[in-house]
């Protein structure tokens, strides 16, 4: 039972996690391809 | 016409509100194929007889399947809603753009239910296959 409330949890915080990185995503990412193939904003 | 960097008018923005609808649903369709499996086999009470591997399996599976599902209808709700913002400044709409530009409310309701919902049924999920 214990193991399954654990579960549980942890969904419960990987979705907050997600809807959290959702709402509020990080502003100014590194670029991505490290060619200057990214477009600035 | 709204212009917020480009201008959309009422039938692109029907348009994309029919798309958000349309992933919402079909964001349904692969967790409830995936809790027919386990209801089937909760119901036979196969879950008591499986191995822990088995179990967890199951687990994972519906963890993975209703995690994205839920992600991906909350984002297409979100987007509905910022939609809505963009309806709502329209000057001339049709009864249908008036209908569904007061309906944010219950998109902001639909939002928290999918999210709860989700929690609830991993919970009932998790109480079947581990007993």
């Amino acid at each position: 039972m214990a193991i399954g409330i654990a579960i549980v949890g942890l969904y419960a915080v990987l979705a907050g996690v997600l809807i959290f990185k959702y709402e509020k995503p990080k502003k100014n990412r590194g670029k991505i391809t490290g060619r200057g193939g990214d477009f600035e904003s | 016409m709204t212009e917020i960097g480009i201008a959309m008018d009422e039938k692109t923005l029907l348009k994309l509100w029919n798309e958000k609808r349309t992933q919402i649903i079909t964001a349904q369709i692969s967790p409830a194929l995936v809790l027919i499996g386990v209801m089937t086999l909760a119901a036979y009470g196969k879950f008591s007889s499986a191995s822990d591997s088995a179990k967890y399996l199951a687990l994972g599976v519906a963890a993975v399947t209703g995690i994205l599902a839920m992600i991906s209808q909350y984002a297409a709700i979100r987007e509905a809603e910022a939609l809505i913002v963009d309806l709502t400044k329209l000057e001339k709409r049709t009864a249908l753009a008036s209908k569904i530009a007061d309906s944010r409310g219950l998109l902001s309701l639909s939002a928290i239910a999918i999210v709860g919902m989700g929690l609830a049924i991993f919970a009932l999920v998790t109480w079947a296959v581990l007993g």
